[in-house]
């Protein structure tokens, strides 16, 4: 673990507002070094844990789904404890399904980093990355497939991105029903995000990996544009 | 005459026990062996001592006499008894062998006479029904934490454990090379010394200057590295410091290296150690950079006789001794255990605390894996900075303390309230 030497929590820091200058010259910083720990084993790069504004737009299309996301962001703790489920999905690229994952596992960290142990309490996977890892891994020792081995059955949550973007194989389909049904078995969150509707999932992914993943979560489709490359003005 | 007494004594009282509880053997009764074998015998065969008509018809000439010392007299005067005429065995050999000019010889025999000498043990049962002075010694243990326990310098550890226990503390801190034992040993020794007490420290491989450069990093936080290694930015901060540390401690630390005794110090060179300077409280550096006083060659027999003279000290001086040690190499994924302690098994046994440390990310876990107090099998970790001497404890929901201290650390960072 390669520890932060820049603080990215200045902003939502109540420490840093009070002690600005001890912490700009570097004094230990508990919450700093806690967070920094559950990131690095969650695979979240560093660009991915910096705080996003996530906006609507203008048509507000997606009202609806940011106000329950936001009721699940606000009741993280509990939504993850009772190992619930989200399918969030759309059929347009960049308008948000990742960066929602992402946040409600930010809160999640967020809420718990003073009291947890430093385990892996949550896990960002690449769906597609991971199935060419585990792939690899039958030759070659592959850490990222080793490493997503080792935590993916005790992380409190796991966001699966990409889920379904190609027909799996019977081999990936096995890998990924088994992790899913034994987290769904014992009560783990999970956050799907895809780029297809639960229909063409179970196209792609099979019945029994459609109706583990399906019937199990709340499914939120994300309708607005893309918004990759936006800047505010 | 002491063995005639006794002697006597047992066929007066008829009473075994006396040879039983105090393990008598004929090497005590050098003068009336047959007399104790006969006696000894008959009580195995019949579970009686012989009456005296009995014991004076196997031996006639022997003299009945009257006994009124008490059994606590006669049992140390027959110890007494035995350890001279054994120590003036040994002696009487070291002599030859000093004459026959085997000077190495008659130093192991030397050195093997502490062991040959021993104390009686008199049988005094407690009622602890009846004796409740244990109360009146609890109430001064809540009153006087500082008489009973020397603070380890990890107040988790110290909730655990209560801290050092002044009197009766063999502890020991183990872990794989590289993982910070030395500093974790120097960073106990400075909270003794911050406690006002004299703190001996061996250090078996670091040198003097070495051990202060870390020190000086424990104590003020300047970087170690800038230290050793003579980066000029921190001179005048590290100059300020060094001119104020005269006046920080009323305590001493001294440092025993091996290149001041000529090699390897031994347990008997501690002694020393501890006598000439007075110590309160003495850390080891480590157990596998001892010299074996009795000089066994093979290295499972030299690390049990270091440990074993380690404990014996302990005892005899009735301070704190805290030592580091190596951990073997086997896995521990599911938790250390006493089983993992390098060379030898007694290093664990000996123990009364016994600490494995591990490291990785920056993060040092403490796994107490034996304590006579406390629960054991759970762990305490800390961030640590050992280029700036930092350890900060971090709370956990599952450690040993269950989590104690976050509240604290959310209050301290966190906007809303708990």
């Amino acid at each position: 673990m390669i520890l932060s030497t820049e603080c990215w929590l200045k902003e939502q820091c109540k420490k840093y507002k009070t002690n600005k200058e001890e912490c700009d010259d570097g004094i230990f910083c508990m919450k700093l070094f806690k967070l920094d720990a559950l990131y690095n084993l969650s695979m979240l790069s560093c660009e991915q844990r910096k705080h996003l504004n996530l906006r609507l737009d203008a048509s507000r299309v997606d009202e609806d789904v940011f106000i329950q996301l936001k009721e699940f962001q606000n009741n993280i703790e509990k939504f993850i404890q009772e190992g619930n489920n989200l399918y969030l999905y759309s059929n347009i690229t960049g308008n948000g399904k990742t960066a929602w994952a992402i946040r409600l596992m930010q809160s999640y960290f967020n809420s718990i980093w003073y009291k947890t142990d430093l385990i892996c309490k949550g896990l960002f996977l690449s769906v597609p990355r991971y199935l060419l890892a585990i792939k690899d891994n039958i030759s070659n020792y592959n850490d990222y497939a080793n490493f997503v081995k080792e935590n993916i059955f005790e992380a409190d949550v796991v966001i699966w991105d990409d889920i379904g973007t190609k027909s799996a194989t019977s081999f990936e389909h096995e890998n990924l029903l088994s992790i899913i049904d034994y987290r769904m078995c014992y009560n783990k969150a999970n956050i799907f995000t895809s780029n297809v509707s639960p229909e063409e999932l179970r196209d792609l992914a099979g019945d029994r990996l459609y109706s583990r993943i399906i019937n199990y979560s709340t499914c939120l489709k994300f309708q607005g544009e893309d918004k990759r490359g936006l800047k505010i003005v | 005459m002491i063995q005639l007494q006794i002697l006597n004594k047992i066929l007066d009282s008829k009473d075994a026990s006396f040879i039983i509880t105090n393990n008598l053997t004929s090497e005590f009764f050098s003068d009336y062996t047959d007399e104790f074998n006969f006696i000894k015998e008959h009580f195995d065969k019949y579970n009686n001592v012989p009456d005296k008509a009995t014991f004076l018809s196997k031996f006639p000439d022997f003299d009945i006499i009257q006994v009124d010392e008490s059994y606590n007299y006669l049992i140390d005067a027959l110890y007494e008894d035995r350890n001279k005429r054994k120590l003036a065995g040994i002696f009487n050999q070291i002599r030859k062998l000093l004459n026959e000019g085997k000077t190495d010889e008659a130093l192991n025999l030397y050195s093997e006479c502490s062991t040959v000498a021993i104390q009686a043990k008199h049988l005094d049962a407690v009622d602890i029904v009846r004796d409740t002075s244990r109360y009146d010694d609890y109430v001064e243990r809540c009153n006087q934490f500082n008489k009973y326990y020397i603070k380890t310098g990890f107040p988790e550890l110290d909730k655990l454990i209560g801290g050092w226990e002044r009197d009766e503390e063999l502890a020991t801190i183990a872990a794989r090379p590289g993982v910070g034992k030395t500093w974790i040993l120097l960073k106990c020794a400075v909270a003794a010394l911050e406690q006002g007490l004299n703190v001996g420290l061996y250090s078996g491989e670091m040198s003097e200057r070495k051990v202060g450069y870390r020190f000086d990093t424990l104590v003020s936080h300047i970087s170690n590295y800038s230290i050793s290694k003579g980066i000029v930015d921190i001179q005048n901060e590290y100059k300020l410091y060094i001119d104020s540390l005269k006046d920080r401690f009323s305590g001493s630390l001294k440092v025993l290296t091996p290149t001041m005794i000529d090699g390897a110090a031994g347990v008997t060179a501690l002694r020393a150690f501890i006598e000439k300077e007075n110590l309160d409280i003495l850390f080891v550096d480590q157990h596998s950079l001892l010299d074996d006083d009795r000089k066994a060659r093979d290295p499972v027999t030299r690390a049990a006789n270091i440990s074993r003279d380690l404990k014996n000290l302990q005892v005899l001086k009735k301070i704190p001794i805290i030592a580091v040690s190596q951990q073997n190499r086997e896995k521990t994924e599911n938790g250390a255990t006493t089983a993992n302690i390098a060379q030898t098994d007694r290093i664990s046994q000996d123990s009364t605390i016994l600490i494995f440390l591990e490291q990785k990310d920056n993060i040092l876990t403490l796994n107490l894996v034996k304590s006579r107090d406390s629960e054991t099998g759970k762990n305490l970790k800390f961030a640590i900075d050992l280029n700036r001497g930092i350890f900060e404890y971090i709370p956990e929901s599952n450690n040993a303390l269950a989590g104690e201290g976050a509240q604290e650390l959310y209050e301290e960072y966190e906007e809303s309230p708990f």
